[in-house]
């Protein structure tokens, strides 16, 4: 319930309340906390459930193509549930405090983020590699590089010290 | 007999009520002003109080009525100041009017583009680019490729998807987004959306001179009309051993309310 409810706040922050104070910058929080939902969420077939329920709402709030959010963030689930199968660090990052696992799973999440994105471009450019790098390309300039991180970080300190309590 | 004495009874009578009637007359004249008086002090005290009282009885009745009265008049001069405040709001709303389409007749826009007007209602940062949302779309005439811009003249974007009642803008911060534009001092460049960096400059020789703070306008070679404000020159970049200079341009979308634009239809 409470998840549900941060959830829609960053909708709204996100799409009108930032953008409107802002203007257009980066202001990447709901995509990342979609993703944080698989570092931190607790059983493996909820989360799913879960991050699918969200990506629906948040595309019917956006106006977009059903799936156009949540195919990206089921495959990149998916990529890092499998992942884990070989690199256990999911229980890790969930059972461990302190600074430091902060920061590994702000850099994970951002990594995330990242095939996310890539994933995102990949399939709305009709599945044409070239342009989907080029696209993709300019997401690793500085200010988003840091501005994707720090929200990571955000969501992060979010999840671990508010929500998974 | 009788009848004698009967009438000397009669005139007796007559005169005893004569002379009592008389004496009474008589008497009320001589004592009128006195008598009046005692009267007057006999009945005076009690009937001050009673018009005393009445008085004030009559007096709040007098204020109920003027309560009744105010109420009535407080009634009409709320309506009065809701009627007033409806036509201040009115008068701002033609104000508002009036200096948007003022603006927009001192706007350099083709005579032959049809302009819709339209809100903004979401605006959102996919991995694709930003993204704003408009409140028209088919059914208000729009179609994919219109332009969007401010009221001011400013660049907004350009629409790229467009659905029955909403359309999707690429505005001019997104990579995708290509604008043939002129500088203040002439010279012609491609700007591409380099997203939180603004505006990029492309194929901008070494010598060419352009200077921090120039106007960057459309050029019309594309889709954009001439003349639209893009943006304004932030930094200059000169590298020797590249071909091109580096430009980097503040856009004007950054400085405007976003809240209300003119869709510029295709001829």
């Amino acid at each position: 319930m409470i998840i549900s409810l941060f959830f829609a706040f960053f909708l709204i922050l996100e799409n009108l309340l930032l953008p409107s104070l802002i203007g257009p910058k980066i202001i990447i929080i709901t995509q990342i906390f979609l993703l944080s939902i698989f570092i931190f969420g607790k059983k493996r077939s909820a989360v799913f459930i879960q991050a699918g329920i969200f990506s629906a709402g948040e595309e019917f709030f956006l106006g977009m193509r059903l799936g156009t959010i949540f195919i990206p963030i089921f495959i990149t689930g998916l990529f890092y549930l499998w992942i884990n199968n070989f690199i256990e660090f999911r229980s890790g990052l969930q059972d461990s405090s302190g600074f430091r696992v902060v920061i590994i799973a702000g850099i994970v999440l951002a990594f995330l983020y990242y095939l996310y994105s890539w994933i995102y471009i990949y399939i709305g450019s009709s599945f044409n590699a070239m342009n989907s790098w080029v696209g993709f390309m300019n997401l690793l300039d500085v200010k988003m590089i840091i501005g994707v991180f720090l929200w990571s970080g955000f969501s992060c300190l979010l999840w671990k010290y508010v929500l998974y309590k | 007999m009788r009848d004698l004495i009967n009438r000397r009874t009669k005139i007796r009578k007559w005169i005893f009520v004569t002379s009592v009637a008389a004496m009474l007359l008589i008497c009320l004249i001589l004592f009128q002003g006195y008598a009046v008086d005692k009267m007057m002090g006999v009945i005076g005290g009690p009937s001050a109080v009673v018009i005393n009282r009445l008085s004030i009885v009559s007096s709040f009745i007098s204020q109920i009525s003027k309560i009744r009265t105010l109420a009535a008049e407080n009634i009409s001069f709320r309506d009065e100041n809701m009627r007033l405040l409806s036509q201040i709001v009115s008068q701002v709303k033609l104000e508002e009017e009036n200096l948007y389409l003022r603006q927009l007749l001192e706007l350099p826009l083709p005579v032959d583009r049809k302009r819709i007007e339209a809100g903004v209602f979401n605006i959102q940062l996919t991995p694709k680019g930003h993204i704003i949302l408009l409140n028209v779309g088919v059914n208000s005439g729009v179609s994919e490729d219109d332009i969007v811009i401010s009221q001011s003249g400013v660049v907004i974007g350009i629409v790229k998807e467009v659905f029955n009642n909403y359309s999707r803008v690429m505005i001019v911060t997104d990579p995708d987004l290509k604008i043939t534009v002129e500088l203040s001092s002439g010279v012609s460049a491609m700007a591409r959306g380099a997203y939180d960096d603004g505006i990029l400059l492309d194929f901008i020789s070494q010598s060419d001179e352009i200077a921090n703070g120039d106007l960057v306008k459309t050029e019309g070679n594309d889709l954009f009309p001439r003349g639209l404000l893009v943006g304004k020159v932030k930094s200059v970049t000169t590298d020797n051993s590249s071909l091109f200079k580096q430009v980097r341009v503040k856009p004007a979308i950054d400085d405007i309310r976003l809240s209300r634009v003119i869709v510029l239809g295709q001829r």
